[in-house]
């Protein structure tokens, strides 16, 4: 099945992640997409796989006719033809047996009970694994190049013509990549369309049809890889390293030393051969190699402060808002005493004050309001289903919608609790916006340090509250990722089922896997940097207290104080 | 340096005792660049946790800088010596920004924060972060991320640096500034432990440990390694383009000690013998 992008346009916000894209990959052909970390090439995959919308152009997968307005059907033909497996796909398994995670996009498409289990059995055989030593065993027991080759037979199962791999290889052992890269070689054989995206170009490229190589954003490069060797330039510029083969070549040609410039050692051998035939001398000593190793090295340095270079231009200097300066004990004190009076406010001008308030707050941290309702988005739904279960009635109703009435003052009282919940999240946002790790990690500890008395170990406290915060960002995108990869998997294919408390399993199982592993990996991180709860320590970040710190303090103590007897 | 005598260690997986390590006997020098490869599950991670006091064996002894590792107080201490450079970019990072991140080492030692400023600086210099001091962590990318916690280990000015797969996140660019970071330490006298799992990372290392189920399968240089020992075959590696060239050339009659390791070196081989002809 063939693959047609167009004036692929990606846009993020104010940031192109992709653009100008053409590509066309033929049916039953392998095309190798490689460029460095961040050129684009994983969003291009999603592009492709119809898990991302572009912002122009268009993405034709088999014979669909572009001008059609069908999306949803073009759509639907690409989910079922075509599947994608993500980065590190070990990390979204999430069911007890091999069998149920590879099964699981086929229950999903309604396959029925008897063709299921064929397809899975075939699946496995088709990535190397024998059935009847798999289906039952655990995939988290298994090895780490098992666990992957376990998540692409989830997408084999779905019998696509299409199958794309993100860094199929990235962090296997050598075994494991060696395996991998024939599966992928045996599936395009079996007359698969494969993508790959890679930057171990010494793995795919001896294989590849086709290859395009993207920077940033822009594919520079597209054609047969053999060409694309002979032009080292391309690839450097890219931030890749041209296939090892290949370099030996272009390290001999530079010596003077007629070789093509191969991809693969098989073709260099009989050049090679013949030289060394010709004079089958024994070698005593050889020249210094370490004349020519400095001299790589002094390249590499070259390369290195290029890259600094362009780097210094994205320099980010450290925050100077006015909340971001104050004294974190006294932001502390503002969001505690703020939070109380906000939510001890019964009246529409106490609300009206305090929303005011909450407004100049966020102008004076700078943080702009998409910021806080990106931020606030999760509470929202929370919130919005609060407000209308305390305006709904069965008895007392001042409007009727059949059995169910509304009663204005529950309306008017649940809509005054779900506005101060609001305001002190967002409060709360503008906290952990403007205090940064260290800060916040004393501050936190300076206000606790009294319960050390009865016991409590507040530097470990304070560590752990500065540490959730620092990974709140890093929890959302874990969030994101594997959202996507259900998606890929059909999990949003089925309306209102996707809230079942069976779905929500399935994303939490591998999403706790994933915290505790970090969790783990983090106290190793802590452990061997020699932190230590109860040996002194000095601190980067000291907390003074200037006179801006007494004056802030005195203007919320009266601000919370108007607001609590206003309001009250 | 880094002794390890006799040493075994098993884990805890739910009900079983998993054995990692079977009677380890191991030194290395102060000053040396040794790579540690073995598959998962090979015992690389349980034999670097043993080096930092992170973990202690259930026989046998591990001495570190002088330490003997079976007192906690030397395990505490040992990491005054060893510090290490962890796999996952998003793992051992502990702060907002890369100042605050190189400076929680160093708070905890108890050091004066003038000294502290200084060493968080140049740190950062050189490992080219100093103009990210105060950047978002989240805005870095996973090459600088890496880059960050060489700089917080390099920080503590450690004797023994170990970089645990530290490259196998990364992209080429990624890979070839982490391990030129590790080259000018060990320039300096910095002891280097690398472990990975990539082959050709493995050339830069004098000494190269093949590790699996626990045991350490080899112990010698990488020319010894591809060209005669049974390793690669055992394990179903792929021979690296140059070993395969190598090999060929062995066929014809070329020496040991003159087979190539790298391109510079291929070229120096065929370059003499056609200076000969």
């Amino acid at each position: 099945m063939r693959i047609e992008l167009s004036g692929i346009e990606f846009r993020y916000g104010q940031e192109t992640i992709l653009q100008e894209i053409e590509l066309s990959v033929a049916s039953g052909s392998l095309c190798v997409i490689c460029g460095q970390t961040g050129s684009g090439k994983s969003t291009l995959l999603q592009v492709i796989a119809g898990l991302e919308k572009p912002s122009a152009g268009s993405v034709v997968v088999g014979e669909a006719d572009p001008n059609s307005n069908h999306e949803q059907r073009a759509e639907r033909l690409a989910k079922e033809k075509l599947a994608i497996v993500f980065q590190m796909p070990e990390t979204q398994l999430f069911a007890a047996t091999v069998k149920a995670d590879v099964e699981y996009g086929l229950i999903l498409r309604n396959v029925p009970k008897e063709e299921r289990l064929e397809r899975v059995k075939r699946a496995l055989r088709q990535v190397g694994l024998e059935p009847s030593a798999f289906l039952e065993r655990s995939p988290y027991l298994l090895s780490g190049g098992e666990k992957r080759r376990v998540a692409i037979a989830g997408a084999l199962a779905l019998q696509p013509e299409v199958l794309i791999l993100d860094e199929p290889t990235a962090g296997l052992d050598p075994r494991a990549s060696r395996d991998l890269r024939e599966i992928v070689g045996q599936l395009r054989d079996l007359g698969m369309t494969v993508i790959v995206s890679t930057h171990d170009l010494d793995a795919f490229f001896s294989l590849a049809d086709q290859v395009a190589v993207i920077q940033k954003g822009c594919v520079v490069y597209t054609g047969d890889p053999r060409q694309l060797v002979q032009e080292p330039d391309i690839l450097q510029q890219a931030g890749l390293d041209l296939p090892e083969t290949a370099q030996i070549a272009h390290a001999l040609q530079k010596r003077g030393i007629p070789v093509p410039i191969a991809l693969t050692v098989d073709e260099l051998l009989p050049y090679l051969e013949k030289r060394v035939n010709a004079k089958p001398a024994t070698i005593e000593r050889m020249e210094n190699p370490a004349i020519n190793r400095n001299h790589r090295e002094e390249t590499l340095s070259e390369n290195r402060e290029a890259t600094l270079f362009a780097e210094g231009a994205a320099s980010n200097p450290p925050a100077d808002g006015k909340l971001q300066r104050l004294d974190p004990r006294v932001k502390w004190f503002a969001l505690l005493v703020l939070s109380l009076a906000i939510l001890g406010i019964e009246t529409l001008l106490g609300m009206v004050l305090a929303t005011g308030m909450v407004l100049l707050i966020l102008q004076m941290a700078g943080i702009g309001l998409r910021t806080v309702f990106k931020m606030a988005r999760p509470f929202l739904w929370m919130l919005f289903f609060i407000w209308i279960v305390s305006a709904l009635t069965l008895s007392r109703g001042d409007l009727w919608f059949g059995p169910v009435g509304i009663r204005l003052q529950g309306a008017w009282q649940g809509g005054l609790t779900v506005v101060r919940f609001l305001l002190v999240i967002v409060l709360g946002i503008v906290f952990t916006e403007t205090t940064s790790g260290a800060p916040l990690r004393e501050g936190f500890e300076w206000l606790i340090r009294p319960m050390r008395k009865a016991g409590i170990p507040v530097r470990d406290v304070s560590l752990a509250v500065s540490i959730t915060l620092q990974f709140v960002p890093w929890m959302a995108e874990t969030i994101t990722r594997l959202r996507k990869a259900f998606k890929a998997r059909g999990y949003d294919t089925i309306g209102m089922r996707k809230w079942t408390p069976n779905q929500l399993a399935n994303l939490f199982i591998p999403l706790l896997i994933t915290v505790i592993r970090l969790g783990d990996e983090l106290a190793t991180a802590i452990e061997s940097r020699g932190y230590d709860r109860n040996a002194e320590r000095t601190s980067w970040h000291e907390l003074e207290w200037g006179r801006s710190d007494t004056v802030s303090l005195a203007v919320i103590t009266i601000a919370a104080g108007m607001l609590w007897i206003i309001g009250s | 340096m880094i002794e390890l005598r006799n040493v075994s260690y098993s884990y805890r997986d739910g009900m079983n005792l998993v054995p990692a390590l079977h009677n380890i006997n191991l030194s290395i020098r102060q000053g040396e660049w040794a790579a540690i490869t073995g598959g998962n599950g090979s015992g690389k991670s349980s034999l670097i946790r043993m080096i930092n006091g992170l973990l202690q064996p259930a026989e046998g002894t591990v001495a570190v800088a002088g330490l003997d590792l079976k007192s906690a107080a030397h395990r505490a201490a040992v990491k005054q010596h060893v510090q290490m450079v962890f796999q996952n970019p998003d793992a051992q990072i502990i702060g907002r920004n890369p100042a605050e991140d190189i400076a929680f080492g160093l708070e905890n030692r108890g050091i004066n924060r003038d000294v502290m400023i200084t060493r968080v600086e140049g740190a950062a210099e050189q490992v080219e972060l100093r103009h990210k001091l105060f950047a978002e962590v989240s805005t870095l990318s996973g090459g600088q991320k890496q880059r960050l916690a060489a700089a917080s280990s390099l920080a503590l000015a450690p004797e023994i640096l170990i970089f645990d797969e530290a490259t196998s996140m990364l992209d080429p660019v990624g890979r070839q500034r982490i391990l030129s970071i590790a080259k000018s330490l060990h320039a300096t006298g910095v002891t280097v432990i690398w472990v990975t799992q990539r082959l050709q990372e493995l050339f830069a290392a004098k000494r190269i440990l093949v590790l699996d189920a626990g045991r350490i399968r080899f112990d010698g240089d990488a020319r010894s390694l591809f060209y005669e020992s049974d390793i690669p075959d055992r394990y179903g590696w792929e021979n690296p383009p140059i070993v395969t060239i190598g090999k060929m050339m062995r066929e014809q009659g070329i020496p040991l000690q003159a087979l190539p390791l790298d391109e510079a070196e291929l070229g120096d081989i065929v370059c003499e013998l056609n200076c000969q002809e």
